[in-house]
């Protein structure tokens, strides 16, 4: 039973950020490659603020903070930058966070990370954390209903399907972007330091590119932009992985091929994306 | 509507085949009333990475132990059961999570890397575990968790070693993997030569990346900082040969070399590497175990097919203790966790390390100490 | 003369970069896809000519092996993303490229394992230019680089062939409407671009260390040289941030004392990148355009 809650906690849990990278890749079409350096950072912050002696709450509001400093950086970034740059500079930025974490041992641990992070008394059982996590994915998805239902959700559209006409109808493209990449920034954050408090544990690879590319398919199996489907895409994706233990394959190739499984489905997905995109005049 | 209908049912499928394996596993109980039939024992190991190679020796070795231990008319039968660790901490931690949760594991042999047994270690007492890891070596291990144990040797005696041996330069230089081993053993030796030859100075103290394979930049700002003697620090494998193989381009001029394990396996004269730059460096790593046992051990694994090539001789045999000693004890205890603990906390124990090793309540086997090693026409001899 | 020799060294990885950069540039004109998979089918080539000569194949018998799978990963890269490039589905067929390379890298580590292999058995003594050292892996890097690029060059300025394919760049539509068969000449350059990945491959190989994701360290790298560079700009740009952004870095973390180590150097890479894609967006060496 504890395993299933503990897999029902990660789904819970990838749910928040799905639903923010959701809108800002999935309904407003910015490619946006760091979000592992987001989630990856307010993580990292709370455990060195609370190793250093913060108090609880303000380390939260600490690593929620920097979460939302390095989300209005992005977004400073996407204002001044096009498109092919910015999927350019996020996808650096996941490469040198990386090496920043690894290389800067005295703050972070470097390669050994920080060990034996206590989860408050209140998230102790895992079905503790599995409900927090569903309470947590329950808040997400009603927000992600009320923007995709309200202006906001219109306006995320416009600025995938013609930012002109957008800028033209009185809503500013820049600040509709900018204002995405802060919530998913914010939902990033949260998942982070919950994801945190499950591992009890810290390192580089606590989010990387694995992470981008279970988001991404998350965000390609989706494709509509429903509550519905990026629930349904989540619990998919964040299941399929489990489903290799049941194989006899060689322990030798079964990380590996987990990966390759992974890719192939993005693969896969991306291909029926495209189908289902209107065509352009073919040459 | 259709494609709807279709991913609920997938969805659907997936979460009842998810639950169908889920009620078929074991019950969570802590304790037995009687013995066994089957005892579980969970191995987190690199299955996938560059640290790969270990993992599959590993299991070479844990295969041919099992087949002593589980005879045909034995009444408890271990079972082994592997999760990817990827040599990280988060991977750990989930692939710990999935044995104790699901596979109703509370042994195991593991974590390898040590970022692996220092990420699993805090969560073995409140999961009511044990584990024993035959690799993990850095110091940081002891006292995360009175409910880990290591047959490894500790790097902070790497450490020293090479730091006695580095203590005879008044400039040295050093260069490391930016992997948890090669971390241990550079921030060990770097704090033992602080203390024991504080008037030797580091003039150059570069660290590389896993997975970099470029060092000739490293290597040139190293030699311009005109060191006494170089520690070379990379990780296990064909990197570290072929770190050699470009350091041997260029021109070193009387600098005495040292390093860790990483020359002891092959032999380093047939990755290219030319003798007259490799003769006379000096590895400092754990002592020389020649015993006819392990050396029967060896060939055996090697009949089967397999390699202890990458593992070394220590590392063969604390393997083989650990899983020889695990299996013993659960067997002995019924699988109860707790008094495996107490027991490996206070017994003494024979295996292919040596006789009378005990950990005396510590975290670490106790007595191992080190080996020096110097390579001579590319392979290493101990030197007694 | 420390400064020479790290300068040295420096050019030879750039040269490695560049010709992956110069690989990117050629397919994004004609696709306007950035084909992240060619440092995989570079890696996956230079596997190829070591398993050719691990069966004792002679060097024109791996030469055909390096050609025919050449051509089959071209053909595969190619079909993949032939409709979104042809729907102008840019940022779908980024996201499949990108795929592809890690499957691809992947499945070579299935195969061959994730510990490194040399590519060559042989050693050849390093040249020594006074007291300059370079190992024979990078002369021939450095020769290769000069040739290559100075050829592109020359194709795509003086012949026919070049012509058409900065037609195809220019405006696909236009181009066919000419006459020019714009899906063939992509399936041209795709193949003529994958052996010049294979070729990077093999040489960064024979340099260093054959592992699974030998083509990933440079592939990012060549990748931000190519936006650095400005992808829809001339090629100079893209081979100057190439250089750029392997020589300064290089050169920062080698001549500096400290705890400035080789393990930065993906931050310096990262700065360096920003800070020119801030001053100039669209292009080191790209003028802007009138601002409406």
């Amino acid at each position: 039973m504890n395993y299933l809650l503990s897999q029902l906690f990660r789904t819970f849990n990838w749910l928040a950020p799905a639903t923010g990278l959701h809108l800002v890749i999935g309904v407003a079409g910015i490619l946006f490659a760091a979000f592992p350096v987001i989630f990856s950072l307010a993580a990292y912050t709370f455990a060195i603020a609370v190793r250093a002696g913060v108090p609880f709450w303000p380390a939260i509001l600490l690593a929620l903070g920097l979460a939302l400093l390095a989300g209005g950086f992005f977004a400073l970034l996407f204002v001044r930058l096009s498109a092919d740059s910015f999927l350019v500079f996020t996808f650096a930025a996941l490469l040198a966070y990386d090496a920043l974490l690894k290389s800067w041992t005295s703050v972070t641990g470097g390669t050994l990370g920080i060990a034996g992070i206590v989860r408050p008394e209140w998230l102790a059982t895992d079905a503790r954390l599995a409900l927090a996590g569903g309470i947590l994915a329950a808040v997400v998805l009603v927000a992600e209903y009320l923007i995709l239902r309200g202006p906001a959700g219109r306006a995320l559209h416009g600025l995938k399907e013609n930012p002109v006409l957008l800028a033209a109808s009185g809503v500013s493209p820049a600040r509709t972007g900018s204002v995405v990449l802060l919530w998913a920034a914010f939902c990033l954050g949260v998942s982070g330091i919950f994801y945190l408090w499950y591992l009890q544990f810290l390192s580089p690879g606590f989010s990387d590119w694995h992470d981008l590319v279970v988001g991404l398919s998350i965000i390609f199996l989706a494709l509509r932009p429903r509550v519905w489907a990026i629930v349904l895409a989540t619990f998919v994706v964040t299941w399929l992985p489990e489903l290799l233990r049941f194989l006899p394959l060689p322990t030798a190739v079964l990380g590996h091929l987990r990966v390759l499984i992974y890719l192939v489905l993005l693969i896969v997905l991306l291909l029926r994306h495209s189908a289902r995109l209107p065509t352009q005049r073919a040459v | 509507m259709p494609s709807l209908t279709r991913k609920l049912a997938a969805a659907l499928t997936l979460g009842a085949l998810f639950l169908a394996g889920c009620g078929a596993a074991p019950a969570d109980t802590a304790e037995a009333p009687a013995a066994p039939a089957v005892v579980k024992i969970g191995v987190i190991a690199p299955l996938s990475g560059d640290a790969a190679a270990y993992s599959t020796e590993m299991q070479a070795v844990i295969q041919n132990r099992l087949a002593k231990i589980n005879t045909p008319t034995a009444a408890t039968k271990v079972e082994v059961v592997y999760e990817d660790g990827k040599c990280e901490g988060a991977s750990a931690v989930a692939a710990f999570h999935k044995l104790v949760d699901f596979d109703g594991v509370r042994l195991f042999l593991g974590g390898v890397c040590s970022s692996e047994t220092l990420a699993v270690a805090p969560l073995l007492q409140q999961a009511g575990a044990v584990a024993v890891s035959a690799l993990s070596s850095n110091p940081a291990i002891a006292g995360v968790s009175p409910a880990q144990f290591s047959l490894s040797y500790r790097d902070d005696d790497i450490g020293k070693g090479l730091a006695t041996e580095l203590g005879k330069h008044t400039k040295v230089a050093i260069i490391s993997e930016q992997i948890d081993y090669a971390q241990g053993i550079h921030d060990a030796t770097v704090a033992n030569l602080k203390k024991l030859a504080p008037n030797t100075q580091i003039v150059a103290d570069e660290v590389f990346p896993t997975g970099e394979t470029n060092f000739r930049n490293l290597l040139a700002k190293v030699l311009a900082a005109k060191p006494e003697a170089v520690l070379f620090d990379p990780n296990v494998g064909k990197n570290a040969a072929n770190l050699l193989r470009q350091a041997a381009e260029l021109k070193w001029n009387g600098i005495k070399f040292y390093s860790n394990a990483a020359y002891l396996a092959a032999d380093v004269g047939l990755a290219g590497v030319p003798n007259t730059f490799s003769n006379g460096m000096v590895l400092i790593d754990a002592p020389q175990i020649d015993t006819p046992e392990l050396a029967a051990l060896q060939a055996e694994i090697k009949a089967a097919g397999g390699s202890t090539e990458n593992l070394g001789a220590y590392y063969t045999a604390s393997t083989a203790d650990g899983i020889d000693l695990l299996a013993k004890l659960a067997i002995e205890f019924h699988g109860d966790a707790a008094q495996i603990q107490t027991a490996l906390a206070t017994s003494t124990f024979d295996g292919f390390i040596g006789k009378g090793l005990k950990f005396g309540g510590e975290a670490f086997v106790q007595g191992v100490g080190v080996g020096k090693y110097v390579l001579t026409d590319g392979k290493a001899v101990y030197q007694k | 003369m420390h400064f020479l020799q790290i300068l040295l060294t420096s050019f030879v990885f750039g040269t490695q970069v560049m010709l992956l950069a110069v690989a990117l540039h050629t397919t994004y004109a004609v696709s306007r896809i950035f084909q992240l998979a060619f440092g995989a089918v570079g890696t996956a080539l230079a596997y190829a000519v070591w398993a050719g000569g691990q069966a004792g194949f002679g060097w024109f018998s791996n030469f055909i092996l390096f050609l025919i799978l050449a051509g089959g990963l071209a053909a595969a890269h190619f079909y993949l993303l032939e409709k979104v490039t042809v729907h102008h589905h840019t940022l779908i067929g980024t996201l499949l490229s990108f795929a592809f390379g890690m499957g691809l890298e992947a499945l070579l580590a299935i195969i061959f394992g994730a510990d490194g292999k040399q590519l060559t058995a042989e050693t050849f003594a390093p040249w020594h230019f006074g007291e300059l050292t370079l190992p024979f892996s990078g002369v021939l890097t450095l020769a290769f680089g000069g040739v290559l690029a100075t050829g592109f060059v020359f194709i795509l300025e003086y012949t026919q062939a070049g012509r058409q394919l900065r037609a195809v760049a220019e405006n696909t539509a236009l181009a066919t409407g000419q006459g020019v068969q714009a899906r063939r000449v992509r399936l041209i350059i795709f193949g003529v671009v994958t052996l010049l990945a294979g070729a990077t491959g093999w040489l960064r190989a024979w340099d260093t260390l054959l592992t699974p994701n030998l083509g990933f360290n440079l592939i990012t790298v060549a990748f931000i040289a190519l936006v650095v560079g400005g992808p829809r700009a001339r090629l100079s740009g893209t081979v100057a941030a190439a250089y750029l952004l392997t020589v300064v870095p290089d050169l920062t973390v080698s001549l500096t004392s400290g705890d400035l180590s080789t393990s930065w150097k993906p931050v310096l890479v990262f700065g360096l990148a920003a800070v020119l894609l801030l001053l100039r967006p669209n292009g080191i060496f790209t003028r802007t355009q009138r601002a409406v």
